[in-house]
C-alpha cells in the first residue's frame, strides 16, 4: 500500500520507462525495444523506412496486446472473466482488446496516462482497419500507436511487471482481517474501484480455495462485506445478492452461511434474485460493448444491438450495465455511430423508465468509466451526448443526488462543452482507475 | 377390588411447554393440549389410506423469515383460532401436502393461527426452506421458528431457532441409534466410490440429497453396493424373481450433465430426464426386496432375493424377513460387495462397508 499525495493505493502500477522527447521513431524502437526479436525489429523498422505505417503499427500493436493479455490472464481465466462480469463459461477469446486495456489498468499493470493512450490506439487502430476507412495512416497516427507500445509493453523486461495486485490477492486468502486493521480501514476510505475489485475477489476465491485458505477467505468475506455494505452500489450488491442464490442452489454451507449473515445484518435480501435471467442481460449488454469497442465496429454492433432489444424488459441487476452498453453505442467513437444499430439502440433506451434513469445516473453513472471515457474530449460523442441528454430530459423531472452528475447534466442542457468536459475528466479521475 | 393402572406420558407436555417458552412461540395451553393430542397420530398418519410423513413447521412471523428465503412460495390455506380448536380438521386438509415436498405451516399471530404451505425450490442439490433458514439460527430477534420433523415410527424431531434440538421418542426403552446424516453419508461415499464424478461437490451434494429423500418416503428397503470391478457375481446369488437391467442406468451421468449443461433447452430435457429417473429410483427402493447398486453410480436391477445356498455363502439367518436379508449379505462375506443399506419400517438405518463385522 502506498499513499501519494492525497490519493490511496493499495496496489501500484508501473509507470513505464521514459523515451527521449526529440527521437525519431526508428530511433525510440532501437533504443527502448526489449520484447521484441532483433530480426523483428529490423522488419518493424524497415517498414516504417519504406512508408509502410499500417503494417508496422498492426504489427506492433497485436504484440503489445498479445503481452497485455498474457499479464492479465496470469491471475486464471476465472478470475478475469469474473472482473469483467462475463459468464465464467464464455471464452477469454470473446474479451475485447478494450476490456484488456480497462482492466490491465485496474489492476495496476499499466497506468492510467497508459489507458488513456492505449485506449486511443485501440481505436485508431479500428478505423484504420475498418471497411470505412477513408484514408491510409500516417506518420502521426503510427507513432501515437507505436510509442506507448514501446514506453509501457515492449520496452519493460519481464521482470518489470510485478504484479502487485497479487499481493493484495494473497493476503485476502492468506491474512485474517478484522475491523479496525489498517487494511480494512484503508478500504473503507479508499476510491470506489478499490472496493468493488475486493468484493469479486473476494467472491472467485471462495471458488477457488478450499480448506484453511477458504476459511480465512469466508471470514474476510463477512468482515469486509460487512464493512462495506452501506457504500456498495446496487449493482455490487445484486452481485453477491446472486452469489449467495447460487451458493444455495448448490448446497455449500459454510459460503450459504457466511453471505446470509451479511444480507440478514444489513437487510440485503433485496438484492437476491429470484431468478438469475438478468445475467443473461449483462451478458448481451457485454457483447454489445465489446462490439461497440472492437473491429468493424459500423458493422458488428447492430446484431447484439438487435439481440439486447428483444430480450424485452430489462430487470433491475442488468439496468446499469445494458445503460451504459447502449449509451456507449448511442455516443459512438470519434469517426461516428453504428447507424444500422441505432435503431435497436433508440428502442433500448426508449424502454427504460424514469425510475431506473434516475437509478443510472444517481448510482452508476458516476462510476461507469465507458461512458464518462467518452466526454474527456471534445469530438463527436460529446456532441451526441449533449444531444440525446437534451432529448432524454425534455419532459423528464429526473431527481439527480450526486451533486458531480447534477451539475455535469445541468451544464449538458445548457450545451456548454468545456463544462461537460471538465465535469466529466473530474468525475472519471474520481474512480481512481 | 381391582384399580386400572393408567400411564400418560405427560412429559411429553412438559418438554413441549418448555419448548414453547425457550422459542418464545406463544402458544396458549389450549393449543399446546389439542396439539398434544394429535401428536401421537403422527407416527402412522394416514389419509385415505395412504401414509404421510408429517413436516410441521410452527412460526411467529413467518413472512420475515419468508423474505430471507428467495425462491420460496408461500401459499396461505386456512385461518384457526389460537386455541386450536380446529387444529384436527386443518391439519387433515392440508397434510397430505407433506408427501409431495411441502411442509406445513402453523404461523402464530396475534388472535389467529394461519395455516399454509411453504416450500422452497433450488432444484438437484440446494437446501430446502427449513434447512436455509438453520443456516444461521442466531440471527433472528422479532421471529420464532420451530420445525418438526418424523424421523422414524416412535421420534419425531422438534428443532428451534433459539437452541430447541429434542426428539420425542414414543419407545418404551432406550435405544441407541445410527445418526441418519452419517449414514446417508457412507452411502452416498460408496455409492460413488468408482465415479468419475465423485470429486464434483454438486454430484456428491445431490446424490445425498437424492438418498435422504429415499429414506424419507421409503418404508423399509435394503441397497446393495457391489463392485464394479467384479467380473461377475457369484450365479444365483438372487433368486429367479426381480429384475436386473440388461443395460444398467447411470444416474450419476444424468446427474452430472443436468448441473453441467449451460444451454437452456438442453437443461430442461436432462432435468426432467434426472427427476424421472431419480423417481423411477425411489420406488425401486420402496418395492420389496434388495434394490443393486453399483460403486461407480449405476442403478442395477430391484425387487431382488438374496439366493441362500452353497454357491452364494448366503446363510440362513434368524429375524424379520429384510433384517434377515441384511444380516445374512453382511455375513456372506462375498468379495464383490462394497457395502450394505438398510433401512427398518420404523425408521432405524444402518450401513456397512464391505469387510465389516457381522454382529448378532
Amino acid at each position: 500500500m502506498k499513499f501519494l499525495k492525497n490519493e490511496i493505493i493499495l496496489w501500484d502500477s508501473p509507470n513505464g520507462i521514459n523515451l527521449p522527447g526529440n527521437c525519431t521513431i526508428v530511433d525510440t524502437i532501437e533504443s527502448s525495444n526489449k520484447q521484441l526479436r532483433i530480426s523483428e525489429q529490423k522488419q518493424i523498422v524497415n517498414a516504417i523506412n519504406n512508408g509502410l505505417f499500417n503494417m508496422s503499427a498492426e504489427f506492433i500493436w497485436n504484440r503489445t496486446i498479445a503481452i497485455l493479455k498474457d499479464k492479465v490472464m496470469s491471475l486464471g481465466t476465472d478470475f478475469v472473466l469474473e472482473m469483467l462480469d462475463r459468464n465464467i463459461n464464455d471464452s477469454p477469446e470473446n474479451i475485447s482488446h478494450n476490456e484488456f486495456i480497462v482492466l490491465a489498468s485496474e489492476l495496476g499493470i499499466i497506468n492510467k496516462l497508459a489507458k488513456k493512450k492505449f485506449l486511443h490506439a485501440n481505436e485508431l487502430i479500428n478505423y484504420y482497419y475498418s471497411r470505412d476507412a477513408e484514408q491510409e495512416m500516417d506518420s502521426y497516427d503510427m507513432q501515437t500507436i507505436i510509442i506507448p507500445c514501446f514506453q509501457y509493453i515492449l520496452g519493460l523486461d519481464t521482470q518489470d511487471f510485478t504484479l502487485e495486485f497479487n499481493n493484495f490477492r494473497e493476503r485476502l486468502k492468506l491474512e485474517m482481517i478484522v475491523k479496525g486493521d489498517e487494511l480494512y480501514e484503508l478500504l473503507l476510505i479508499s476510491p470506489y474501484f478499490y472496493r468493488r475489485t475486493t468484493v469479486k475477489t473476494i467472491l472467485n476465491l471462495t471458488k477457488n480455495t478450499d480448506g484453511g485458505e477458504f476459511e480465512i477467505v469466508l471470514n474476510n468475506l463477512v468482515t469486509l462485506f460487512d464493512g462495506f455494505w452501506d457504500s456498495l452500489i446496487s449493482d455490487d450488491r445484486y452481485l453477491i445478492g446472486m452469489s449467495y442464490s447460487e451458493a444455495v442452489s448448490n448446497g455449500m454451507k459454510e459460503l450459504s452461511t457466511g453471505i446470509r449473515r451479511v444480507l440478514l445484518k444489513n437487510k440485503g435480501f433485496d438484492y437476491v434474485p429470484e431468478n438469475l435471467r438478468s445475467q443473461s442481460f449483462i451478458e448481451y449488454a457485454k457483447n454489445l460493448k465489446a462490439a461497440h469497442f472492437g473491429l468493424d465496429n459500423f458493422y458488428n454492433e447492430a446484431k447484439p444491438a438487435e439481440n439486447l432489444a428483444n430480450m424485452g424488459t430489462i430487470p433491475a441487476p442488468a439496468i446499469s450495465h445494458c445503460i451504459s452498453a447502449a449509451l456507449v453505442s448511442k455516443l459512438g467513437n470519434s469517426y461516428g455511430v453504428a447507424r444500422s444499430a441505432q435503431n435497436y439502440i433508440n428502442e433500448i433506451l426508449k424502454s427504460i423508465p424514469s425510475n431506473r434513469w434516475e437509478y443510472y445516473f444517481n448510482t452508476s453513472f458516476p462510476l461507469d468509466g465507458d461512458v464518462l471515457y467518452k466526454l474527456l474530449t471534445n469530438g463527436k460523442e460529446l456532441g451526441n451526448w449533449i444531444s440525446y441528454i437534451n432529448e432524454l430530459f425534455t419532459g423528464k423531472e429526473l431527481s439527480l443526488k450526486d451533486a458531480n452528475t447534477n451539475r455535469l447534466i445541468q451544464a449538458t442542457l445548457s450545451k456548454n462543452r468545456t463544462s461537460v468536459i471538465n465535469g466529466a475528466t473530474k468525475m472519471y479521475n474520481n474512480l481512481g482507475i | 377390588m381391582i384399580f386400572l393402572e393408567r400411564i400418560y406420558f405427560k412429559e411429553v407436555e412438559r418438554v413441549f411447554c418448555n419448548i414453547n417458552e425457550k422459542e418464545q412461540l406463544n402458544m396458549s395451553e389450549d393449543f399446546i393440549r389439542n396439539y398434544i393430542r394429535v401428536m401421537p397420530s403422527f407416527f402412522n398418519y394416514q389419509e385415505e389410506e395412504k401414509s404421510i410423513k408429517p413436516n410441521i413447521i410452527f412460526s411467529k412471523n413467518i413472512d420475515e423469515l419468508f423474505k430471507t428465503t428467495p425462491k420460496s412460495l408461500k401459499i396461505h390455506m386456512a385461518d384457526g383460532d389460537v386455541e386450536g380448536n380446529d387444529l384436527k380438521r386443518n391439519l387433515k386438509i392440508i397434510l397430505p401436502f407433506c408427501n409431495v415436498g411441502w411442509s406445513l405451516y402453523v404461523d402464530f399471530k396475534k388472535d389467529k393461527l394461519e395455516y399454509g404451505i411453504v416450500r422452497k425450490f433450488t432444484g438437484i442439490s440446494g437446501f430446502s426452506f427449513v434447512e436455509e433458514i438453520f443456516l444461521t439460527p442466531s440471527s433472528y430477534e422479532s421471529t420464532s421458528f420451530v420445525s418438526m420433523t418424523l424421523v422414524s415410527r416412535f421420534e419425531l424431531l422438534y428443532r428451534g431457532l433459539r437452541g430447541t434440538e429434542s426428539i420425542i421418542d414414543f419407545r418404551f426403552h432406550e435405544e441407541s441409534n445410527s445418526k441418519k446424516e452419517i449414514v446417508l453419508e457412507d452411502l452416498t461415499n460408496t455409492f460413488l466410490e468408482k465415479s468419475i464424478h465423485n470429486k464434483d461437490k454438486k454430484v456428491v451434494q445431490a446424490i445425498n440429497k437424492l438418498f435422504y429423500l429415499a429414506n424419507e418416503k421409503s418404508h423399509g428397503s435394503i441397497i446393495l453396493i457391489i463392485d464394479n470391478d467384479c467380473s461377475e457375481l457369484p450365479t444365483n446369488l438372487f433368486m429367479d424373481n426381480g429384475v436386473l437391467f440388461n443395460e444398467p442406468i447411470d444416474i450419476v451421468e444424468k446427474l452430472y450433465e443436468t448441473v453441467t449443461t449451460e444451454i437452456i433447452g438442453d437443461l430442461i430435457t436432462s432435468t426432467e430426464q434426472y427427476y424421472g429417473i431419480s423417481g423411477l429410483l425411489f420406488e425401486m427402493i420402496n418395492i420389496d426386496g434388495i434394490t443393486l447398486l453399483s460403486n461407480d453410480g449405476k442403478v442395477l436391477g430391484f425387487n431382488l432375493f438374496a439366493n441362500a445356498n452353497k454357491n452364494t455363502n448366503i446363510k440362513k439367518v434368524v429375524g424379520g424377513a429384510r433384517k434377515r436379508a441384511y444380516n445374512s449379505l453382511l455375513s456372506s462375506e462375498l468379495e464383490c460387495i462394497a457395502g450394505v443399506y438398510f433401512q427398518s419400517q420404523d425408521g432405524d438405518v444402518e450401513f456397512k462397508k464391505a469387510g465389516e463385522v457381522f454382529e448378532k
